[in-house]
């Protein structure tokens, strides 16, 4: 039996591997891969036998699987509805009982729940079936979705430090930084799952803009067949360097993820003052960006309709805003989770708020809501499609179209989504039944512009009943040339809760379709691989490093030298800071004193020179 | 004597997804001889905590249910073990599947090794294909003549 000394201990050369052709580092990879799965009774116990008791004014939802939050052993957790919200309570034998909100309302619950899809699973998984989920990620057997972004680290360095992080390198104490080959060899891997492999990728970090080989690993994933990538930065190196930007887009980057907690410096510590340079360089190199706020109570929660708004005032190029609300990690109580613990009803909520019903609850769709049109596809073409088959509880979106006089229209007001997807639904089941596609085709023709309201549409789109047009290339012809028209002047509004050991649930993991590919070949769903980090990523990445000393001396670089040092003064005083949040906070209001103290407390340190 | 295990199971969900199932597995052999032999199972019991890796290597790929759901949901179920014959060459389990009042039939194919059980050919849900269509593809993998195939199948 493997120790656990003999499993922190372990470690490959990988200034040797380094050297190696794709053929070797496969089979180095297969020959870890077994070793680093998690092992009962040495990392894990399985307490399975207790179940937790529901407590007066509590009312049953359902049971599920849970990992204690201090030992991570597998325990039954109760989720339950008491006081509109929805809860989960497990208890440990050795730690004692956790109790978290898992949803903040109950008939938001109710009504996403009603678009559960499961997915077709995994045909040829790449691991085999040996521990108890979620101890056997992958994926194994029991997944249930089919990738739909591929996640790829490509380095843990990174130019700042910002306090709650404790991936990047000089804190993690090694470097993750993985070869071309290697790389490779991990998007290949990636692209053999069965019945849909992924097209989508999202290079990851640390910082991946500190490599400055990114142009080549963006070639790679083309080369490998992943169609849309997208990079996952700060932007801060982007902000001062018009030509990365450039050469991100012509290497074949559909679009930019970048962190964007807030609208003021307050809020936003990481990036506030490089979000309206790497704008202006994005625009000159015709890059997308999706934003991506993390959200958390009491701290930035007050500024999601700004958020938004900021997202709206720069449509030209931005695409999107991602919400995430906080994973909260580390062993804190439970009174210090409340305060910042915020869900995606909490947050949806927020913005109806905010925006004053501009766009209000029903607009938004949980992201399952979409897989009839996958299947209606799927039946009409008879090949595989894309399906978004994650939880219902993971993550939520909209659509918001902006008229030219400022005007927003989210598209549930335009589109009958409920009757559309219904619709979508029985017609793929009649096609599997054995009914005739033509006839099918012929009354999805008929009935299609039953499900538009034309007169609450956005004016461009009701011109020539342009917006039936779209929908006719798209479900009867399945052309998607005239997307980018359908786009123009929208933007999309997401969410996505990843779990934490507090709210962990073991029907999410297995339904999630945001994974990573590791050094040995295995894919992780994104909650297992940043949930239980001792088991996945930094296990796993550790062994595929290179010490903090060997990487100095083969670059011959000093990582604590790349540590980006702010010159607000610089960045205030520019034109382009101005304009991008005029009309959104008023700049002027803000002292110099409070953006140095915001950028020092965040520990990003600020020079005048 | 080789001994396996197979499972019945009928599950109730309500959460995530709505699904009522219920699943009985048959154990057929075929020997050497090229005889068909429907099996009986020796002993059964329950379905417990700790089967939760064997009803995940059972039903997990294939039916897309996983232990997980049965801890979710309203649930029964027994694990049966069968004593296979020595002239065995060939276990068939047929998983005779209903799943929210639709019916369908499962095949997975073992094939009896000096010290090992081989899996062959296995079907899943979400991917079945016609009978007809699925008979020629467990005949070209299993390296079974057709007629075998369809009397295991169809008896």
């Amino acid at each position: 039996m493997v120790s656990q000394e003999e499993i922190t201990e372990f470690r490959i050369d990988y200034r040797e591997l380094a050297k190696a052709s794709l053929e070797e580092i496969e089979k180095v990879a297969e020959k870890v891969r077994y070793k680093l799965i998690p092992k009962v009774n040495i990392d894990y116990k399985i307490y399975t036998k207790y179940t937790p008791e529901l407590k007066d004014g509590e009312e049953l939802i359902t049971y599920t699987l849970s990992a204690c939050p201090y030992c991570l052993s597998l325990l039954k957790a109760v989720i339950f509805k008491r006081d509109g919200k929805v809860w989960i309570r497990k208890k440990c034998p050795e730690h004692g009982e956790f109790e978290e909100l898992y949803w903040g309302d109950y008939e938001l619950y109710s009504r996403f729940r009603k678009w559960q899809y499961d997915g077709k699973g995994i045909a040829n998984p790449h691991i085999d079936l040996i521990a108890p989920c979620p101890y056997n990620c992958g994926l194994c057997p029991r997944h249930k979705s089919h990738p739909a972004l591929i996640n790829l680290v490509v380095t843990n360095r990174c130019d700042l430090s910002c306090w709650y992080c404790f991936f990047f390198a000089s804190k993690a104490g090694y470097v993750y930084e993985p070869t071309l080959n290697h790389i490779r060899y991990m998007l290949r891997q990636a692209r053999k799952l069965r019945p849909y492999p992924a097209i989508a990728l999202q290079i990851t970090g640390g910082e991946p803009t500190l490599r400055d080989d990114l142009v080549d690993i963006i070639h790679i994933a083309k080369e490998e067949g992943y169609t849309h990538i997208q990079v996952n930065t700060t932007g801060i190196k982007l902000a001062f360097e018009p030509e990365l930007a450039r050469m991100l887009r012509e290497a074949g980057t559909n679009v930019l993820y970048m962190s964007f907690d807030g609208v003021t410096p307050y809020t936003n510590p990481k990036n506030h003052w490089e979000i309206p340079y790497v704008l202006n360089n994005l625009r000159k190199a015709g890059l997308g960006v999706v934003l991506v706020p993390t959200l958390i109570k009491g701290y930035n929660d007050h500024e999601l309709g700004d958020m938004i708004r900021f997202g709206l005032k720069h449509i030209d190029i931005v695409r999107g805003v991602n919400i995430q609300p906080v994973s909260l990690t580390g062993r804190m109580p439970k009174k210090e989770r409340m305060k910042y613990r915020i869900t995606i009803p909490d947050a949806i909520k927020e913005i109806e708020k905010q925006t004053d019903g501009k766009i209000s609850r029903d607009d938004w769709y949980p992201v399952p809501t979409v897989a009839p049109i996958s299947h209606f596809i799927e039946a009409i073409t008879g090949r595989p499609q894309i399906e978004l088959t994650t939880h219902f509880a993971c993550g939520a979106a909209t659509y918001i179209f902006k008229e030219d006089d400022g005007e927003l229209i989210p598209i549930t007001r335009f589109v009958n989504v409920k009757e559309f997807m219904k619709f979508l639904e029985e017609k793929a089941q009649e096609i599997q039944r054995g009914k005739t596609k033509y006839f099918v085709l012929f009354e999805a023709l008929r009935k299609i512009p039953k499900f538009v309201d034309l007169s609450k549409a956005p004016k461009r789109l009701r011109k020539g009943k342009k917006i039936i047009k779209f929908l006719y290339n798209i479900f009867i012809r399945h052309s998607y040339d005239a997307l980018g028209e359908f786009h123009y002047n929208t933007l999309f509004l997401g969410m996505m809760h990843f779990q934490d050991l507090f709210n962990h649930d073991v029907a999410r993991v297995q339904r999630c379709d945001i994974h990573y590919v590791m050094p040995d070949g295995r894919e992780v769903p994104f909650c297992s691989f940043n949930v239980i980090p001792e088991f996945y990523r930094d296990r796993v990445q550790r062994v595929f490093s290179y010490t903090l000393k060997e990487w100095e001396e083969m670059t011959g670089k000093k990582l604590l030298d790349l540590k980006y040092k702010r010159n607000i003064k610089k960045l205030i005083e520019g034109e382009a800071y101005r304009y991008h949040y005029e009309g959104i906070i008023d700049v002027s209001k803000i002292p110099y004193e409070d953006h140095v103290l915001a950028s020092k407390k965040f520990g990003i340190p600020v020079i005048e020179e | 004597m080789v001994e396996i295990e197979a499972i019945d199971f009928n599950l109730r969900l309500y959460d995530p997804r709505v699904l009522k199932m219920k699943v009985i597995t048959n154990v057929k052999i075929v020997d050497v001889n090229g005889n068909i032999v429907s099996l009986e199972p020796v002993s059964e019991r329950e379905i417990e905590d700790m089967d939760d890796v064997i009803f995940d290597k059972e039903f997990s790929n294939t039916l897309l249910i996983t232990f997980a759901d049965l801890v979710h949901g309203e649930f029964e179920g027994v694990v049966k073990l069968y004593q296979i014959p020595e002239n065995a060459q060939y276990i068939f389990k047929i998983y005779s599947v209903e799943s929210n009042g639709k019916n369908v039939e499962l095949i997975k194919i073992c094939e009896m090794k000096k010290n090992s059980i081989v899996i062959k050919y296995y079907e899943r849900l979400p991917e079945l294909k016609e009978k007809d269509e699925r008979i020629q593809e467990i005949c070209s993998v299993a390296k079974l003549r057709e007629e075998i195939v369809y009397k295991v199948v169809k008896n």
